[in-house]
């Protein structure tokens, strides 16, 4: 069963209690900054709507048929939207095929319960063939809409649910629960990476993500003391599947200028030493200049452009805003 | 679960029953057919989540058993076996093996309890009329249904269940098409349900125009049909059907009697030249005189007169003449009778002597 993290139970409870007093909104709008487990909330509160046999306090038996249905992720009643394999939208026909199983009777009498997952990514076209069922959906039904971008949703969608907004947990409670799964060492400096959010901090100590980060990190230092070659780095940073260090390349610039600011709450305590000797010769609007060309390509990335070259302009960008630095270091 | 059967015996109900096995699923599951054991024999269940189609094989097994088997791939090996070739199928953990003759076939199954069955269903109630008719009256209305409509309700055939008949309802809001056949249902209260559009056209496959006795089953989510080789199940549409009563047409003082063949071949040929979208045509009636044109936007033009029985005033209407066609075909019956009052106002078309089946045209402003 879908775990309910300790700092959820307040929305947890809400959702129960609308519950037992009967009156659960049709259309839920989960909003929140992403690694927080709103999409585990809201299969946790599905199951426990289809769950035939709820505990007292509302959560999923686990053990009846509907509830083994639903972990096998078979249960009739139980709908989900996620974009097809390969896109980056949720297109309008798995919406219509959507609102077309709503209008039909729920398979075992009791509650359908659809999720929308990243619903910022519907298009217009999706989104507005959505709005007559969000209205007005047929009885006992209720629409959970996941997202960590409510802003990119259509006013007309946002203004049919209602929203539930979630929090990343305090930092003791976030830290105390990460610890005992990670352990005292890293909690801390995970969480910093994570910006707060535990999950985002769990799924960062699982696998080589550190160790990864870290190698990224190497190679860009490397870089502007003119050891390596942009080139060559490029085609390494390219070669990964997702954008992963763009979006370290991002956080790593963003620390820059705030220590520049004289700031040292950085998002990346770990590598204050080294950053702290960079910023000594970076021009600061160079930085600024340099932070927009990587979310302008993080955008980009997302199109069919070539990555090599993408990647490539940026990191000699970096490399040329290193000269001052260089000569220092010859000096 | 082991058993060895004639490929005759399995193909049939395979072919059945895999109409609903969609090509891409979202649910792996549902590509698979369900095999269990019964007492009679074995059961195959397949189902897309709105329609579930059930075959039974009176069938001796070796062993029982449950399990799921890919629903395609096992019919095609079953279609490509020689005639009278004998089976051996048996199940063990995740894996199905086929033998046959010189052939073998191993497939990989999946978790019978994983398979969404349409639990034993809460019957509120159930009456049974012969197959033929059953058919007939889905036949006679099904084209009338909306396609895809916003309003859900349409998106399917209205049953509507009175103490002396069963009637049928479709509407798509410019037209409505009703049939009704005489049943011994033995309920109270009329009572209305919708099937979805997809257990429609399930039910017109698994009919067959026999005189054999079907029961009709009615619960709270679902429909339950039992013929004598097929148990059909469908979900309802969750809504209510408008009031089709107040859309029959009441006080057409114009009467058209006429030859219903004719009639169609008429409006046929006339509807080559219409519009491809909007498909209007111009009736205009005078006494025992019917002219019919249409124009499309490359302005030609097609015209006929044909002759029919009417003796009131002079009338022009459009209609959309798909709608018109439609109704002519379903109707059986060498003649109609078409009632109208005015150019605004919808027609009713039926047998010169009203009868079971009744179609609903809206006008056309031309």
């Amino acid at each position: 069963m879908k775990e309910i993290y300790p700092w959820n139970q307040t929305a947890w409870q809400q959702l129960q209690a609308q519950r037992q007093a009967g009156r659960l909104a049709h259309a839920y709008l989960f909003q929140g900054p992403s690694g927080i487990g709103k999409q585990d909330l809201a299969d946790a509160f599905a199951a426990s709507l289809l769950c035939q046999q709820p505990a007292a306090d509302g959560t999923a038996c686990g053990q009846c048929g509907a509830c083994q249905q639903f972990e096998a992720g078979t249960h009739p009643d139980a709908l989900s939207l996620v974009p097809e394999p390969g896109k980056t939208q949720i297109r309008i026909d798995p919406v219509r095929q959507l609102t077309a199983r709503l209008g039909l009777k729920s398979h075992q009498g009791g509650f359908k319960v659809a999720r929308i997952e990243g619903a910022h990514r519907l298009n217009t076209a999706a989104a507005n063939s959505l709005l007559k069922t969000l209205e007005e959906p047929t009885d006992n039904t209720v629409l959970v809409l996941i997202t960590d971008q409510p802003s990119r949703l259509l006013a007309t969608i946002r203004s049919r649910c209602q929203g539930l907004r979630l929090v990343p947990p305090p930092a003791a409670l976030a830290r105390d629960w990460l610890a005992a799964r990670v352990g005292e060492g890293d909690a801390d400096l995970l969480l910093a990476l994570a910006d707060g959010a535990p999950l985002t901090a769990l799924a960062l100590a699982e696998g080589e993500h550190l160790t990864q980060r870290r190698a990224w990190f190497d190679q860009w230092q490397a870089l502007i003391d003119g050891r390596q070659d942009a080139v060559a780095v490029a085609a390494d940073w390219a070669g990964e599947a997702g954008t992963a260090p763009l979006e370290w390349m991002s956080q790593w610039l963003m620390d820059l200028i705030r220590l520049q600011q004289g700031e040292t709450a950085i998002r990346n305590p770990d590598l204050l030493e080294p950053m702290q000797d960079m910023t000594e010769d970076m021009d600061p609007v160079t930085l600024h200049n340099l932070l927009e060309q990587v979310w302008q390509a993080l955008r980009l990335a997302a199109t069919p452009v070539n990555r090599q070259a993408l990647i490539e302009d940026l990191l000699i960008a970096w490399t040329a805003a290193g000269r001052p630095r260089r000569r220092r270091k010859r000096a | 679960m082991k058993f060895s059967i004639q490929r005759e015996n399995l193909l049939k109900p395979l072919q059945q029953i895999i109409g609903v096995v969609e090509r891409r699923q979202t649910l792996p599951v549902l590509g698979n057919v369900l095999i269990q054991s019964s007492d009679k024999g074995l059961t195959l269940t397949a189902t897309d989540l709105e329609v579930e189609l059930v075959a039974t094989i009176e069938q001796n097994l070796e062993d029982g058993g449950e399990a799921t088997l890919p629903a395609r791939k096992l019919f095609d090996i079953c279609r490509a076996l020689p005639e009278g070739s004998t089976l051996e199928i048996s199940i063990e953990q995740d894996r199905a093996l086929v033998k046959s003759g010189r052939s073998r076939f191993t497939l990989s199954t999946l978790p019978a309890g994983d398979f969404p069955v349409i639990e034993e269903m809460k019957t509120a109630l159930s009456f049974s009329l012969p197959e033929k008719a059953l058919k007939e009256i889905i036949e006679r209305t099904h084209f009338a249904m909306a396609q895809q409509d916003v309003r859900y309700y349409l998106n399917g055939l209205m049953l509507e269940v009175d103490t002396d008949a069963l009637r049928a309802v479709a509407t798509d809001g410019h037209r409505l098409a009703m049939s009704e056949v005489a049943a011994e249902t033995g309920v109270e209260e009329k009572t209305q349900i919708i099937v979805p559009r997809k257990g429609v056209q399930e039910l017109l496959r698994s009919l067959e125009s026999s005189d054999a006795e079907v029961t009709v089953q009615l619960g709270t989510n679902h429909i339950r049909i039992n013929t004598p080789e097929l148990q059909v199940t469908s979900k309802l549409i969750d809504g209510r059907f408008p009031d089709y009563e107040r859309v029959m047409p009441k006080g057409g003082d114009k009467v058209i009697t006429a030859d219903t063949t004719g009639l169609r071949q008429a409006l046929s040929r006339t509807s080559i030249l219409s519009n491809e979208k909007y498909r209007g045509i111009r009736l205009s009636l005078d006494s025992n005189s019917l002219r019919i044109q249409a124009h499309n936007p490359e302005q030609e033009e097609a015209e006929e007169e044909l002759e029919i029985n009417y003796s009131s005033d002079p009338l022009e209407i459009g209609f959309n003449v798909t709608y018109l066609l439609d109704a002519l075909s379903a109707l059986p019956g060498e003649e109609v009778r078409i009632l109208l009052s005015d150019a605004n106002s919808s027609c009713l078309i039926d047998a010169p002597d009203g009868g079971p089946n009744r179609y609903v045209v809206m006008p056309m402003r031309l």
